[in-house]
């Protein structure tokens, strides 16, 4: 749960400086370039640290593949670079690879809800940013 | 705390529509400052542009002529007055009726082949400003030397090719010079990314930059941001 609660200040933050740069708040474009790096190694960190890694290191390390993705999904649709569709596309279908895996190796069932709950948070904010 | 971790996601998300949601307003409010009715401008930009010359192109006459245009047009990035975008419109309209001799006479477009918009996108997906001398002069070559096409296809053809080459350099001049490093950083990931994603039926390169994330996406944003700040040479 303290993994947990660290991660959702990592990529919350990384969100609201995302949607504080689309309604164009100065200087914040140029700090999300030198952030996102930071987030992302934050997220590693905070994955390798956890007590699960210990038990299910595969997992663990698919976890921050499919949640870095999302992530790096957000940075391109927010600043609308080429092959942000891709992104986010390959994004997706890791994140749902994830739940195909922990539920066929039948552990925690809660990973399959945050899995989820990434998909719908990160898809919402993909589309908003289109506009 | 599995359920206040919840009451947070769902804060963010509502959080995050609302804002993103808020509609901006489209209608910019004139700036009372007052414009001249007659631009009078003294450019001190120096382009190059004579390297862009092929004599096989009878148009580039026009891409050297449109110096005097793009000159002033400068002026109009570097003052800050400016940057209130009706102003800048209103100037940039004025600078196209004072510059009318400099421009390029208009092309007529009337049926335009797809072969011919082919090798216009073919032109403009490749070309960047570091092979701009090789690429163009190797299209219009191709175009001179091309049998499917009609003389007035290839006049046409070398035309635009001569007008988009002029324009690029210029304006690739002008963002150098006056762009903010934001935006030097930006134009440097979109060049580099349209190359990784370009859609020319190869999909390694798109393959190589996925599967070597975050890496690959960190050492871009490190290149670029060191050509913004030091520039390409």
């Amino acid at each position: 749960m303290q993994e947990l609660k660290k991660e959702g200040i990592i990529v919350s933050s990384f969100v609201l400086l995302c949607i504080l740069d689309k309604i164009n708040v100065p200087f914040i474009g140029i700090a999300i370039l030198f952030i996102l790096p930071v987030v992302i190694g934050l997220l590693i960190y905070v994955g390798i640290t956890s007590t699960d890694f210990k038990t299910g290191k595969l997992q663990v390390i698919f976890s921050i593949y499919y949640k870095m993705f999302f992530l790096i999904a957000l940075f391109f649709a927010l600043k609308d670079y080429p092959g942000k569709d891709l992104i986010s596309i390959v994004a997706v279908s890791s994140a749902l690879l994830y739940i195909v895996f922990v539920a066929l190796s039948k552990t925690k069932k809660g990973l399959i809800l945050l899995a989820i709950l990434y998909i719908n948070l990160f898809c919402g904010f993909l589309l908003l940013m289109r506009y | 705390m599995k359920k206040n971790f919840f009451n947070a996601v769902i804060l963010l998300i509502v959080l995050g529509t609302s804002v993103i949601s808020c509609t901006k307003d489209e209608t910019q409010v004139q700036t009372q400052v007052s414009s001249t009715s007659v631009i009078s401008l003294k450019s001190t930009m120096i382009f190059e542009p004579e390297f862009l010359v092929n004599k096989d192109n009878p148009y580039d006459v026009y891409g050297l002529k449109m110096y005097a245009f793009y000159a002033d047009i400068s002026i109009l990035f570097q003052d800050s007055i400016y940057s209130d975008y009706l102003l800048f419109e209103r100037a940039y309209k004025e600078l196209l009726i004072k510059h009318s001799n400099n421009l390029y006479p208009s092309i007529d477009t009337a049926s335009y082949s797809e072969y011919e918009s082919k090798i216009i996108s073919n032109l403009t997906t490749n070309l960047f400003i570091k092979n701009i001398k090789e690429i163009t002069q190797k299209c219009e070559s191709d175009i001179i030397a091309d049998r499917n096409l009609t003389n007035a296809q290839k006049q046409r053809l070398l035309a635009i090719v001569s007008l988009y080459k002029f324009s690029y350099y210029y304006q690739s001049e002008i963002m150098l010079m006056y762009a903010t490093w934001e935006e030097r950083h930006h134009d440097c990931m979109v060049r580099e990314l349209n190359t990784i994603f370009a859609d020319d039926g190869n999909p390694l390169p798109e393959m190589f930059f996925i599967a070597g994330c975050p890496e690959t996406v960190i050492q871009l944003n490190l290149v670029c941001a060191w050509e913004a700040t030091f520039g390409i040479d």
